[in-house]
């Protein structure tokens, strides 16, 4: 049951800062030392405050940014990397090309991995769009001619376009409306139910949180200062800041 | 009773879109009395920020224009009057603070200088003790060595805090915050909230809080304004509304926020997405998504109906059939 899927051992991250062109520049750690372990199957939520590192983190995952130590071991069976891990983004209207149309975004990221006749890729691009809860009919529109809502379930479809392992959700619902929030993420739950996928959240919404992960590590300054299943987190909290963050929480 | 602060009557605005007007406020009444706290609600292409930024004239770079509606205030017609006198009662009067507050200070200049410049354009001297009075009252110590510093060493509560506080300089009658919320952590929105609820306890400042966040709207706001579509769809009593509005709208947007916060294994789902200003037709803007919905509601746009306090726009709205309302469906 408890497989590994991804291994983080004391990572590191220090970005060099020059405040200005006379002061001389300093190093800041953005992320010190954080160690854990994500099982497959899991729903890993990562909360902190702006500033404490949680997006660095996500980013070192997805191997956007090179730790400046440590290692990140992750267990895929020889298989491309980008291939086993995949990322939704916060502003989805800005990750893609706002006049290329959702057929030709699914096309490129399925054509990416898989050989597949055009056919299939047809038939792919279809069932990918129902199983996020869309028409497919909504295939030859353009990018342009989509709500937040929406675009955020073709963002999903395009992660999920290659069959990944794991998909880091960075704060996959913040710039989405409230009656909208609910229906992303009963979508992602929904998925994660059906098929073998591990989710890393990345978020500042307690509620997002709590009612999605099993799994909680708070960050504070950089250092991740609590790992714990959820139930302990919310009944029982260990260190000050997340006692205080716990306690806000429930007012 | 007396005269409402602020009063907006039959206000509508378009926005210019590729050489075409497009009606994105719809008519819109609003009051603002003495000392209250006023909250709007809405979601994305519900008007609320043209509306604010319309009502303060902030828009000059966009063309828009203001198709009917007056807005007085204290009796004057803001809309009509000289720009110089209505600048005066920008400064003075009433006061905005942004979404991203930090974005709006100059990044070379301390945090003083931006409150010399308040009492630049009031046309009063420098005041030091009063300024570190505000500072204290907003949260914030050591203000000596905190009026060296320059914005881009504010954290983003911080950032919120000086422009509070700069926003009081003038002893502002109204205080205007669009998502004073959305811009910061979830532990500084506990204490942003507190803070805005000293000040309009303290001062007598009435406020309209422009958020999404129903509990910023639980906490502070005395009465609630929900749009969608352009229009006031629904507007009540803060607690009423919360705890039972006859709206479906605000009853699925409460639903939806609420089932956010109890473990429900599902969340409750409100069907399709906000709609598109380039979308409004004469109809019930919430038609679409709404699961009352009826023939009738494709027909108009519903008028503005009262039911125990509580004014709507709605075809078939949940009354109490029991206490002698009666439902139109």
């Amino acid at each position: 049951m408890h497989e590994r899927i991804l291994l983080i051992n004391h990572l590191k991250k220090q970005f060099f800062v020059k405040p200005s062109l006379l002061k001389r520049g300093h190093l800041i750690d953005a992320v010190k030392d954080v160690s854990m372990t994500v099982y497959r199957g899991d729903i890993l939520g990562i909360i902190g405050e702006s500033g404490s590192g949680k997006t660095t983190l996500g980013e070192m995952i997805l191997k956007l940014q090179a730790p400046t130590s440590g290692e990140l071991i992750f267990d895929g069976i020889g298989t491309p990397f980008r291939k086993d891990v995949q990322i939704v983004m916060q502003q989805s209207n800005e990750v893609f090309d706002p006049l290329s149309s959702v057929e030709k975004i699914l096309r490129t990221a399925i054509k990416r991995h898989h050989k597949l006749t055009r056919s299939e890729q047809d038939e792919r691009i279809e069932t990918l769009l129902s199983s996020v809860g869309m028409s497919p009919v909504d295939k030859i529109k353009k990018i342009n001619q989509f709500s937040g809502g929406q675009l955020q379930r073709i963002c999903i479809a395009r992660a999920l376009a290659v069959e990944p392992k794991l998909l880091l959700l960075d704060e996959p619902v913040s710039a989405l409306d409230v009656s909208v929030q609910g229906q992303i993420i009963n979508l992602l739950m929904k998925l994660h139910a059906q098929q073998d996928l591990t989710y890393i959240i990345i978020s500042h919404d307690l509620n997002v949180i709590k009612h999605m992960c099993n799994r909680i590590a708070v960050m504070k300054d950089g250092e991740m200062v609590e790992l714990t299943d959820k139930k302990a987190l919310f009944t029982a909290p260990k260190h000050p800041y997340t006692k205080q963050l716990i306690a806000n929480f429930t007012l | 009773m007396s005269e409402p602060l602020l009063a907006l009557k039959a206000y509508r605005v378009s926005l210019k879109i590729s050489e075409k007007y497009l009606e994105v406020i719809r008519g819109i009444d609003l009051k603002l009395e003495k000392g209250e706290v006023l909250g709007i609600i809405g979601e994305s292409g519900s008007g609320k920020s043209v509306l604010l930024k319309t009502m303060l004239g902030l828009m000059a770079a966009d063309p828009y224009r203001i198709d009917s509606g007056t807005l007085l205030y204290e009796g004057e017609s803001m809309l009509t009057m000289p720009l110089k006198k209505r600048h005066q009662i920008l400064g003075k009067s009433i006061a905005y603070i942004f979404q991203n507050p930090k974005q709006s200070l100059s990044q070379r200049k301390t945090i003083q200088y931006h409150f010399q410049e308040q009492f630049k354009v009031l046309g009063k001297p420098y005041n030091a003790s009063y300024v570190h009075q505000l500072l204290s009252d907003v949260g914030i110590e050591n203000q000596t060595t905190f009026l060296k510093q320059y914005p881009y060493q504010l954290s983003g509560g911080q950032g919120q805090r000086v422009a509070l506080a700069l926003a009081l300089v003038a002893q502002p009658k109204v205080i205007i915050a669009d998502e004073p919320t959305s811009a910061i952590d979830a532990t500084l929105k506990l204490k942003m909230m507190t803070l805005l609820k000293q000040i309009n306890e303290k001062y007598g400042t009435a406020m309209i809080i422009v958020t999404h966040d129903f509990d910023v709207i639980h906490h502070i706001t005395q009465r609630v304004v929900v749009m969608y579509g352009g229009l006031v769809m629904d507007e009540g009593e803060t607690q009423a509304l919360m705890t039972g509005s006859i709206h479906p709208y605000t009853r699925g947007l409460i639903a939806c926020a609420e089932s956010l916060k109890d473990m429900s294994s599902t969340l409750y789902e409100l069907a399709g997405y906000p709609l598109n200003p380039l979308d409004f037709k004469e109809n019930c803007p919430f038609a679409e998504r709404c699961e009352r919905k009826t023939t009738s509601c494709e027909a108009m746009i519903p008028i503005m109906e009262t039911y125990r306090g509580e004014r709507y726009r709605c075809c078939h709205p949940y009354l109490d059939t029991k206490d002698g309302g009666t439902s139109h469906a």
